[in-house]
């Protein structure tokens, strides 16, 4: 509800082009094939054992960050026991510990069989997890009791009260989390490439590391994103048109099931186990081979200028990525423009691509735009040779996240408020600086948070769109790890595991229980959600 | 918030933001133009000493950018004319060749100092040389055991053997060259057999013989100058090579080069650098530093590859390798070559 | 002239035409209701007169202000409109006081402390005015919407069905203090609602709207005694429509005799309303009681008369008949009531 207008709404306008130049490059890909048809027959039997990979990659990753995560959030949700305030805040941080250093700490440790699907899916599960996991929490503690007493009442227990009442109601935000991990997992490269796992992902890798084809690289990037996008349209269609829960008011959650004797024990030390193998082992392990390394004088050159660059890039990105998110959004509301939805939510597709692949959609349009501007004003490199290419390959790849969690915010501020706010002397400028930043608080803060802490892990885009002297501490792994030097790669990537940790801390600060708090709680990655209008 | 609040703070922050960007952009962005800018494939192994020798001697100014070999080369392709980058060092032939097909290379001539693996056009030149070739346990395998590539596909190595992932660009090199030497029938036919053994496939060559070491198999393949890496910092590690194929046509050599950048704005400078690189005491210093071949005469590789004596070498056949890299990664899919 | 004027209205949205060329006056200090069945366009006709939305044709006018009307549209914030939501729409992140302030941050620091301070006192919050909104209940929410429209000293307060989120037994109570707030800030105000009972008893005047246009508008008691229409007559309150044989001040029916306020003859239709017929219990009477309700000071019956028809009579609960039983009705004495097309 706003001044509906019959001319096409200038802010519906211009969320479109902005969607657009986040989206843009991206048209490169299907591009490739008018470009340089047959990259897909040249490589023909890549196509169906990726077809293969990626499928059991998806349904065993979405089985299993379903089960691990909606099972830990229904447990530290409803039931009470020793030490759970602090296991709550733990099982998030899982979120920290980028895949592939995981995958590097499991590699070591020599266990039979990793080194295939079936270990992907694993290290997947176990690191992907927290996606699902922060999402259905957030959905449980946000549940009016009376609907589970209404269950209770009906003869159901508490367990089964949970299963058909709760857990449904929370489907909405558990799909969405999924959704999230399906899409880190598609988009991941160095997992599947230390345990030998065909994905769509490794074929771009290996045909366009390997056999300089580009133009291939970029058709079975489409194939990629096809997937992609089904996988969404699905998580739609499952989801169903979902309605908002019940929403609780303060003093009305779930109250929680104190649990006692072996159930205790269990519930307080499995997710303990699974934080450590996760975290804290691998965390060790580096730290171990950094002190190695340092005692050595193994350390990667430059580390220093590495460590500066990665927290200089991730903190600005961490600025740019909500507040482009944030323009995006907003567009869409105050245009109420189907047209700029749509577009909007193309642009976040980048999430979805590996990193290499966006990063090779963005530098080509980049490329010819900085000639042309180098032609007239003689600035040379100005954009590829500059941070200016790779903050906006970070934009294109990371709009999905910073959008999730600023949509969600915003979802929970009903247009009544801005209508309110209007008829109380307020033009479009105060509505948004008296009653939607106050209220979006949460819901920025939560998406620069991930947006730092992915930029800091990030790897394929950086490589290929940093400047000179711009390299960062994933760039350090992984030139060490390329020449197996594992000590030499301890060190920075210790520094990302660490480094990421603090956000994440942050996050979880954030989502804390109580009232008002549960009420703004941002749910990341909703997203996925279709802003509908807010029932009366 | 007041209205007021929000404007003052969007427009500080604002500027703010600004300054960092410009800040940053400054502080991470571009080269002077007195710097030889290198864009080297070469760097994972830290700070080398003939470069470093090179900008003390000749009181230059060298900056090198790291990466892997495509990341360089798209970063050439998409920067064109203003490429920063004066000079281009690979760790395998295909990369060069691939250089040199997309124009990124301009000739230079170095007269006779250029060493016999170089571009007939002068646009690029061998800097080391590197053997792939058979790695076997001292333990459990006898010297002659095996002798040959074909020979890995010998039912006696079911289970026993150890490759390096097939995305590696030295193995697809090692197939790609294999094709066009051999013809595709014979190449499918040794891969096929290879995969027959149930190889274990590991991620890296020091994987591979560690993996040897340890006894959970008993032959691989890998470059030379890995062993010799391992030789140095243990000189009883349980395992050593064969020279493969001596009695055919030799064992596959591949190459790391050097080109110059077509646009450079240091071209003399640059050619200054390559002949530097390739006297023969810089390249005993790759040879003796990373166990790498000189491609030069007077220079000694390293005493760990040195007590392999001397072999009949198959240099790789870059224009030909190079034209059926793709073949080869379609055939090493086809196979099961993970 | 009329404080709030609203001439020849439309407003479609695709194919349904929500307000058709809807004329409506509201005199200064008014509290004029719109009543109507839920899809009307009420709650579009307060959006519009809001400027929530634009009207297709027609004007609106505000104490002598074109706000809305060809060529010039006013937008929400200066149209010095107050609205209370259905839902009250109260700022989370704001106390009771911060709610109540909102709109008056163009005044100086005194005026607006002394105007939320005054405000909060009549709606009877002032101890309250730290706390959040979250703290309070229903009743109170919606008392802190209405301060919070009417600080701003608005020329005219809207609101959009205000008492249907809140408890039935609360509501009559709740209505009348809203009436006497209204009352007491002097506001001119228009209030939507589909409950009849709410409009009867609060409005000085109302407006019966249907399909987008006003049926008709009068005070509440010459909406309910003279409806216009059928149809009015049907929404507003219970009635029972009689055919009879009009001879100049009387009408006779099946049922007796009623007297007609206006003079008529020959055939007409009567909106007769229950409490217009009275029962005594008669063994052999005319109808038999088919259902009972009790509403605690009165209890409405519905009857199957002999001849078929189905009659609703509202007596006092003095005196219970039972379902089933025999009763005799006819008209009550000085029963006048409607004609009716």
């Amino acid at each position: 509800m706003g001044l509906t207008a019959r001319r096409l709404d200038g802010f519906a306008v211009g969320t479109v082009l902005c969607a657009l130049l986040v989206a843009g490059p991206l048209i490169g890909l299907p591009l490739s094939f008018i470009v340089a048809p047959g990259g897909l027959s040249r490589f023909s039997g890549f196509v169906p054992e990726a077809v293969e990979a990626t499928a059991a990659l998806l349904v065993g990753v979405g089985a299993g960050t379903f089960l691990l995560g909606t099972a830990l959030a229904a447990l530290v949700s409803f039931f009470e026991f020793p030490g759970r305030r602090w296991i709550e805040w733990a099982l998030v941080l899982p979120l920290a510990m980028p895949g592939y250093v995981f995958t590097l700490f499991a590699l070591g440790l020599d266990l039979p069989g990793i080194r295939s699907t079936l270990g992907a899916v694993c290290v997947f599960t176990l690191v992907l997890y927290p996606y699902v996991y922060l999402l259905a929490r957030a959905a449980f503690l946000s549940q009016s009791r009376t609907l589970l007493e209404a269950a209770r009442g009906l003869g159901l227990s508490r367990a089964r009260a949970i299963l058909r009442v709760g857990l449904p109601l929370a489907r909405p935000a558990i799909l969405g989390g999924v959704a999230l991990a399906l899409m880190e997992a598609l988009a991941d490269f160095g997992t599947v490439n230390l345990l030998g796992v065909r994905t769509f992902t490794d074929a771009i890798y290996r045909v366009w590391f390997i056999a300089f084809d580009r133009e291939a690289a970029m058709q079975f990037a489409m194939l990629l994103v096809s997937v992609t996008l089904t996988l969404l349209v699905l998580e739609r269609l499952v989801r169903g048109r979902a309605r908002h829960a019940q929403l609780a008011t303060r003093g009305d959650l779930v109250p929680p099931l104190r649990l006692r004797g072996v159930a205790a024990l269990a519930a307080a030390i499995l997710p303990l186990a699974l934080v450590g193998l996760v975290v804290i082992a691998p965390l060790a392990q580096l730290g171990v081979w950094s002190l190695q390394s340092i005692h050595e004088g193994l350390l990667a050159p430059e580390f220093a200028t590495a460590a500066r660059n990665s927290v200089l890039l991730a903190g600005m990105s961490a600025i740019l990525v909500p507040v482009v998110a944030l323009l995006l959004a907003y567009g869409v509301r105050a245009s109420r423009s189907r047209g700029a939805a749509v577009a909007s939510r193309t642009a976040t597709i980048g999430y979805g691509l590996p990193g290499s692949v966006v990063a090779v959609a963005v530098i080509v349009p980049l490329g010819w735009l900085e000639r042309r501007i180098d032609g007239v004003a003689g600035t040379g490199l100005l954009l590829t040779g500059t941070v200016i290419g790779l903050f906006y390959a970070y934009v294109v790849r990371f709009l999905a996240l910073a959008w999730g969690a600023i949509e969600a915010s915003l979802i929970r501020i009903p247009r009544q408020l801005d209508d309110a706010a209007r008829g109380l002397g307020c033009d479009r400028l105060d509505v948004l600086a008296r009653v939607h930043v106050p209220l979006l608080r949460t819901g920025l803060v939560t998406a620069a948070l991930l947006v730092f802490v992915e930029v800091m892990k990030e790897l394929p885009a950086t490589l290929l769109l940093r400047p000179l002297g711009g390299d960062t501490l994933a760039i350090a792994v992984w030139q060490a790890t390329t020449e197996s030097l594992f000590k030499t790669a301890a060190l920075p990537a210790l520094l990302i595991v660490l480094v990421g940790l603090l956000p994440v801390a942050l996050m979880i600060r954030l989502s804390g229980r109580g009232g008002v708090d549960v009420e703004a709680t941002p749910a990341v990655g909703a997203w996925v959600d279709e802003p509908e209008a807010v029932p009366a | 918030m007041s209205r007021r609040r929000l404007l003052a703070l969007l427009i500080a922050g604002a500027t703010l933001v600004m300054l960092a960007f410009v800040g940053v952009i400054l502080a991470t962005s571009g080269s002077s133009s007195d710097e030889l800018v290198i864009y080297s494939a070469r760097s994972h192994y830290g700070e080398e000493e003939p470069f470093e020798r090179f900008a003390k001697e000749m009181d230059e100014n060298l900056r090198i950018r790291g990466g892997s070999a495509s990341e360089l080369y798209e970063r050439l392709r998409s920067e064109g004319k203003d490429t920063p980058a004066d000079l281009l060092i690979t760790v395998d032939a295909a990369n060069l060749w691939r250089a040199k097909q997309a124009g990124l290379l301009e000739p230079v001539d170095i007269g006779d100092k250029a060493p016999s693996v170089s571009d007939p056009e002068n646009s690029w030149f061998g800097l080391t040389l590197r053997a792939r070739t058979i790695m076997r346990s001292t333990e459990r395998v006898r010297p002659g055991e095996i002798t040959t590539y074909a020979g890995l596909g010998d039912p006696r190595w079911k289970g026993r053997l150890c490759l390096r992932s097939g995305t590696s660009e030295y193995n697809v090199s090692f197939v790609a060259d294999r094709l066009a030497k051999f013809g595709r029938p014979a190449t499918e036919r040794m891969l096929r057999r290879w995969m027959a053994n149930d190889p274990n496939i590991l991620g890296s060559d020091t994987d591979v013989l560690e993996a040897i070491a340890d006894g959970d198999c008993d032959v691989g393949l890998t470059n030379s100058y890995y062993l010799g890496r391992e030789l140095e910092e243990n000189p009883d590690f349980p395992v050593t090579l064969e020279w493969a194929d001596q009695q055919v046509r030799g064992t596959h050599v591949n190459l790391s080069g050097v080109g110059v950048v077509r646009g450079t704005d240091q071209p003399d400078t640059a050619r200054k650098l390559i002949e530097f690189l390739l006297e023969p005491r810089q390249q005993e210093v790759f040879a003796q530093n990373n166990h790498e071949f000189p491609v030069v005469k007077g220079a000694r590789p390293s005493a760990e590859i040195a007590r392999f004596g001397n072999f009949k070498r198959d240099p790789i056949d870059v224009d030909g390798a190079g034209a059926h890299l793709t073949e080869a990664l379609n055939l090493m899919d086809e196979v099961g070559w993970d | 002239m009329s404080h709030v004027r609203v001439r020849g209205l439309s407003k479609s949205f695709g194919a349904i035409d929500a307000v058709r060329e809807l004329n409506l006056e509201i005199e200064r200090g008014e509290l004029m209701a719109v009543l109507g069945p839920s899809g009307c366009g009420k709650t579009t006709l307060l959006r519009v007169i809001a400027g929530f939305e634009q009207p297709d044709a027609g004007c609106v006018v505000v104490s002598d202000e074109v706000v809305a009307g060809p060529g010039r549209i006013v937008p929400p914030e200066r149209r010095r409109v107050g609205m209370v939501f259905q839902d009250y729409a109260l700022f989370p992140h704001l106390s009771v006081e911060g709610n109540v302030a909102f709109g008056l941050s163009k005044r100086s620091r005194e005026e607006r402390d002394a105007l939320s301070r005054r405000t909060l006192e009549l709606v009877g919050l002032q101890h309250k005015a730290r706390r959040g909104v979250h703290e309070l209940s229903g009743g109170e929410r919606q008392r802190v919407a209405l301060a919070r429209a009417l600080a701003p000293e608005p020329e005219l307060v809207l609101l959009d069905e205000p008492f249907s989120n809140l408890d039935a037994t609360l509501r009559a109570g709740l209505r009348r203090e809203v009436e006497l707030i209204l009352r007491d800030a002097e506001a001119t105000a228009l209030l939507v609602t589909h409950d009849q009972e709410e409009a009867l008893s609060l409005a000085d005047r109302l407006a019966v709207m249907r399909d987008g246009e006003i049926v008709q508008v009068g005070p509440p008691v010459e909406v309910y005694g003279e409806p216009a229409t059928r149809w009015a007559a049907q929404f507003v309150g219970e009635v029972n429509v009689l055919s009879g044989v009009a001879r100049g001040t009387g009408v006779e029916t099946e049922l007796g005799v009623f007297d007609l306020r206006v003079p008529a003859t020959g055939s007409v239709q009567l909106a007769v309303r229950p409490e217009q017929l009275e029962l005594s219990a008669r063994e052999g009477g005319n109808a038999e009681v088919v259902a009972r309700e009790f509403r605690g000071h009165d209890v409405l019956y519905r009857l199957r008369h002999e001849g078929g028809k189905v009659l609703l009579v509202q007596l006092p609960s003095l005196r219970l008949h039972e379902v089933g039983d025999s009763v005799f009705v006819r008209p009550a004495p000085s029963a006048v009531p409607a004609l009716v097309d």
